[in-house]
């Protein structure tokens, strides 16, 4: 029979009915919906038991320890310990800890830069390059020169070894937030380290240092923040001011001055006997010979200074915040007197003697960067080590020869590493053996190891290892033994010593575990737990004189007239500014709230954008000496007239890797002075054509 | 209707019948073997004589361990312990090398369900037969098949039979928050 | 959608002392990396964040000191506002734990709830989500992730709860409701929040909420809301809408 259309409609009409009696359309509406859903490939984590290992902090010296909760082999979170003895917790920045390793910026491996782009190489041809060129330096007559940001470790030590065998070998160390204390250090008269014995301070005076919001030992802060009064000195409202007791706001530049006019005041009211320089420079310094450059006025000076002395013991700290650099030296030598006049040096409450670390890490006198005579360097080799704070190129390059070669040991490309033409990464964060020294503030030392949690990559080279390599490649003999194994040696050291105790982290605090020997010390600490050492002995900590210079107090007394543009106040948070790059998810403190001030907004006064013909939210071009960067403007009412507020980091590029975004933020537009600061800079705020 | 499109109706009827019945899910479901043929039997029987929580232990804080690893079998398998073809790919391909057999789950519940063995074993006291089927009497790994349109596996419970059974046993857990994550 | 609450269940609530906050931020980030929030795409803004625990800052007037208040979804009580207009059944008041419950994958993205929530504490993912590198690889397990076009909030950290329950069913350790602790209460530095269940009479969290003085955000519109601040400052108290504290002990809102 022929097969009409009818019948194939007949046909097909019994298909549908019998589609409709199998489960075929039933199931292909509902696994069409799932299929909507999974559509999206959301990556599916692997499960696995789940483990919490000890580690530390290596974002910034103060070295907080971390629990790092691991899901098999992989962390996926991370956690301060609140019961350290040291003080505990961890801040916003360290609980992202765990996505470093991960991140985009981190590199494979040895790699060289050429022509705008980087390609990997050997690590053998990466040191041989290096070590072609420190012989060329030798020839030239030019220094090599290693950067270490958190000197004191044993890979601090190892590059101490390898430059005193050249001719020229210098070990610098950029200005960090102890400088007050380095400066009353070199003051004494009989050598001692300092500490600030906080716990029993009454009044912390902070010139600029972000003393509530990542300083010293945070953990530290908190514990003694309700005994203590905060007044702190700052031309922006910063965090550290939103939290203090007091505001001191003062223009751009202003906390030399201050710190000199209220150490006049102080000396004055406690009847200081002062050495002929100093009752010179004092005398010049009263508070109405410096209230204009401070911005604050003479009365208030007064009252403070009263204050001070009334609420003793009180302690002035200067060196600077991670984004806005150091203080001048003449600065921070008006801290350092006003701290001698008010007589916080040697006493309880105020700055102690504090022992130094068993088996110290310190073979070569460190150079401050600020001293190393400019264009002088033929090899500059960066640390991987990171503390956390700002350092601008120009600070860097103003020391380095023509053609010099820099070397970057970061795990990451970005920062400084971008100027690099080496790089040979070291293992990431929680992948390294790493350490933890007391930080500049610590009234005892202390000493802790962590560990690596993950596996470093192939490509990753231990600091170690590097020097140990580069040494063979100059035929220069250095001790043989691994990362670890030297760790060992000075965890021998410290236990050697025989004081202090040692503290093991248990389940709900952390218990006294005396060690019987090296080993047990050693598997002590590698658990998380903390060697402290025991206060020193009073000490004698006569002073030299210690006054800023007389061409400074000329300056500030007889301040020039205003220069051009705006005065730029950079910031940041520490641990956003340094070789590390943010961890994407603090767009939720940085942009995704308004928590914090991210780098792509410029901060004015009303006045100021009013004279600028600005208004809040409008796009603006912030243009310095040295670049351009575009910003989002805001209106804050606290700022000074003239002024303008800008965050040095986390660079919004880091924070989208891949967006291609170009840098943002206070850094790329600051003007280096020979000094090493860059506070001096002063900038324009335009309206940006689209 | 004539008879003729009675016929054909049939025929049409018939023939989707079958293709759904039959043909749909062989091309709905993406077959794949198991790395390894592993018996249960005997492994649960009088030889080896392991019970299921030997191998699928219910961990102290809750966990359950689902598929066991690798080191789980090297307890007993670092020599062949048999005389089988698969065994002596297990100690060769992975217990030697101490790699992870990539076996094919069968109960792999979506992402947002959370199904606490810990609640069911130990509270309600459910054998794992009940929800898994007489394992103990299987001497091969049943065949894996997957759902080309949804990636689950064929015979994944699905929320109702949850819900079927918390209606009929457990009146007070039938919240989002007792399965959901 | 079950009413009341499960015999033997518990309500748990927090109290976060806003004198102890000083505004670190840990607390966001923690919540962040324990949800497997994504972080946000350039285009962002404050506007259309996932910030599922966001501080907010309260400035004192006429004045640089500033307070900060850790804001997270309220879970309120029975009169959810989110809950009743959800056109899907997305969201729950748990009866066993008191937790206002969110399932995303029920979620139809129509932000009905969004609006109807006075705290603002829901958020939307307006977009794919996406963990640079190698991030993906630290995501928790215990968590779902969601796709883009559904809302999501905090949820006091429900999966510690269930991975409580397995813990203490596998323990064989009674039925009372398990102690457990969200990611922001452990890792707030400062130790500002205390968590706990509000009906546990013994219980810190209970206590503190009861005491003089602790009050809750937009108290007059009775969300039955299960998250208190107290704090000692009254210029704080006024921003935060504690009302003055009465001398009964009260707070009136």
């Amino acid at each position: 029979m022929t097969v009409t259309r009818r019948d194939v409609l007949w046909g097909l009409g019994g298909g549908l009915a019998g589609a409709a009696l199998t489960p075929v359309p039933w199931k292909l509406l509902d696994d069409t919906a799932i299929w909507t859903q999974r559509r999206h490939a959301l990556p599916v984590p692997a499960r696995g038991p789940v483990t919490l290992r000890p580690a530390a902090c290596t974002l910034c010296p103060a070295g907080c320890a971390l629990r790092v909760r691991c899901v098999g082999a992989r962390p996926v979170a991370v956690v301060g310990e609140a019961a350290h003895p040291l003080g505990g917790g961890a801040c916003a920045i360290g609980l992202t800890l765990h996505h470093l390793a991960g991140h985009p910026l981190r590199l494979a491996g040895p790699a060289v830069r050429g022509g705008g782009r980087l390609e990997g190489v050997a690590l053998g041809a990466a040191v041989a390059r290096v070590a072609a060129a420190v012989a060329q330096a030798r020839t030239d007559g030019r220094s090599v020169m290693v950067l270490d940001r958190r000197p004191g470790r044993v890979v601090s030590a190892a590059w101490g070894e390898l430059l005193a065998a050249l001719p020229r070998g210098l070990y610098a160390t950029p200005s960090g937030e102890g400088e007050t204390l380095d400066v009353l250090q070199r003051a004494l008269a009989r050598p001692a380290l300092l500490g600030i014995d906080l716990e029993r301070t009454r009044t912390l005076v902070s010139f600029g240092a972000p003393v509530l919001e990542g300083w010293g030992r945070p953990g530290r802060m908190l514990a003694v923040r309700g005994r203590l009064r905060v007044v702190q000195v700052d031309a922006w409202r910063s965090p550290s001011v939103a939290l203090a007791d007091e505001w001191v706001a003062i223009a751009p530049g202003g906390e030399g001055p201050l710190a000199l006019a209220l150490a006049s005041v102080v000396a004055r009211e406690r009847g200081v006997s002062l050495d002929e320089e100093t009752r010179r420079v004092l005398g010049a310094s009263s508070p109405r010979d410096l209230a204009p450059i401070t911005g604050v006025r003479p009365e208030r000076i007064e009252s403070l200074a009263g204050a001070l002395v009334r609420e003793a013991p009180a302690v002035a700290v200067g060196g600077g915040d991670a984004g806005g650099g150091p203080l001048p030296a003449d600065a921070e030598r008006a801290v350092a007197l006003l701290n001698v006049v008010l007589g916080s040096v040697g006493r309880e409450g105020g700055f102690v003697a504090r022992r130094d670390l068993p088996g110290s890490c310190v073979p070569l006198a460190p150079t401050r960067l600020a001293d190393v005579p400019a264009s002088s360097v033929g090899v500059l080799l960066l640390d991987g080590s990171d503390d956390g704070r700002a350092l601008p190129w120009p600070i860097v390059e103003r020391v380095l020869a023509k053609d010099a070669l820099v070397v970057s040991l970061a795990p990451f490309d970005g920062a400084q590493a971008r100027e690099a033409s080496v790089l040979v990464p070291g293992p990431a964060p929680l992948a390294a053996w790493d350490e933890v020294l007391p930080t500049p503030d610590a009234a005892v030392a202390s000493y802790s190891v962590a560990g690596p949690i993950l596996k470093a990559p192939e490509g990753a080279t231990d600091p170690v290892a590097f020097v140990q390599s580069l040494a063979a490649a100059l035929r220069i003999e250095v001790s043989r033994g691994t990362h670890e194994e030297r760790l060992r040696e000075r965890v021998a050291a410290v236990h050697a010593a025989g004081r202090g105790r040692l503290v093991a982290r248990a389940e709900g605090g952390y218990d006294d575990a005396p060690a019987s020997d090296a080993n047990a010390a050693w598997e002590t600490l590698v658990a998380g737990g903390c060697w402290i050492d025991e206060a020193a002995p009073s000490a004698d900590l006569a002073l030299r004189p210690c006054v800023p210079t007389g061409e400074a107090v000329e300056r500030w007394r007889y301040p020039a007239p205003g220069a051009e543009g705006l005065a730029l106040v950079a910031f940041a948070a520490r641990g956003t500014a340094g070789t590390t790059p943010p961890s994407p998810l603090l767009t939720k403190l940085y942009q995704e709230s308004d928590l914090r001030q991210p780098a792509t907004v410029a901060a004015v006064g009303a006045l100021a954008a009013r004279r600028l013909g600005l208004v809040d939210r409008q796009p603006v071009r912030v243009e310095g000496p040295r670049g351009v960067v575009r910003a989002e403007l805001r209106i804050d009412p606290s700022l000074p007239p003239d002024t303008v507020a800008l965050a040095a980091g986390p660079d919004p590029a880091a924070l989208h890797p891949g967006a291609g975004a170009a840098a943002q933020g206070a850094l790329p537009v600051v003007e280096a002075a020979s000094d090493g600061t860059w506070r001096g800079t002063r900038v324009r705020v335009r309206e940006a054509r689209a | 209707m004539t008879r003729r499109a009675l016929l054909f109706f049939s025929a049409g009827l018939v023939f989707v019948l079958a293709l759904g019945w039959a043909g749909f899910p062989r091309l709905l479901y993406a077959r794949a073997e198991q790395p390894l043929r592993f018996s249960h039997k005997t492994h649960a029987s009088d030889k080896a004589g392991l019970a299921c929580a030997d191998c699928h232990p219910l961990a102290e804080d809750g966990r359950f361990a689902g598929i066991p690893r690798i080191d789980n079998c090297a307890a007993c398998h670092t020599e062949p312990q048999g005389e089988t073809t698969d065994e002596k790919r297990l100690v060769e391909e992975y217990v030697t090398p101490a790699r992870e057999i990539p076996w094919l789950v069968y109960s792999r519940q979506p992402e947002n369900v959370r199904f606490p063995h810990a609640i069911h074993v130990k509270r309600a006291k459910i054998a794992c037969e009940r929800c898994h089927g007489a394992h103990a009497e299987s001497d091969a790994l049943p065949l894996h098949e997957t759902n080309r349109i949804t990636g689950y596996s064929r015979g994944l419970t699905k929320m109702s039979d949850c819900e079927s059974c918390h209606a009929e046993h457990d009146h007070e857990r039938t919240a989002c928050l007792a399965c959901h994550k | 959608m079950k009413a009341g609450k499960t015999e033997g269940g518990a309500r748990y609530g927090m109290v976060i002392d806003l004198d102890r906050c000083n505004g670190c931020g840990a607390c966001a980030v923690a919540c962040a990396v324990e949800n497997n929030v994504p972080p946000a795409p350039e285009r962002a803004t404050d506007r259309n964040g996932l910030t599922w625990l966001r501080v907010q800052r309260l400035e004192a007037p006429g004045e640089a000191r500033a307070a900060f208040l850790p804001l997270m979804c309220q879970q309120c009580g029975e009169k959810t506002p989110c809950a009743s207009v959800c056109p899907q059944n997305a969201v729950e008041v748990d009866p066993a734990s008191g937790i206002v419950a969110q399932v995303p994958v029920r979620c139809l993205g129509c932000r009905y709830c969004m609006a109807a929530c006075p705290y603002h504490a829901r958020y939307f993912n307006w977009w794919d989500p996406d963990w640079p590198g190698r991030m993906a690889e630290t995501l928790n397990p215990e968590v779902s992730t969601r796709t883009r076009g559904v809302v999501e909030k905090c949820t006091f950290c429900s999966h510690r709860l269930q991975a409580a329950q397995d813990a203490q069913a596998a323990g064989g350790d009674g039925t009372k409701p398990p102690a457990y602790t969200p990611a922001c209460v452990e890792a707030c530095p400062a130790g500002a929040i205390t968590f706990g269940d509000l009906d546990d009479p013994e219980g810190e969290a209970a206590r503190l909420a009861g005491a003089p003085g602790s009050f809750r955000l937009l108290e007059r519109l009775g969300t039955g809301a299960k998250v208190y601040f107290r704090t000692e400052r009254e210029w704080v108290r006024r921003l935060a809408g504690g009302g003055a504290a009465a001398s009964d002990g009260r707070s009136h809102g």
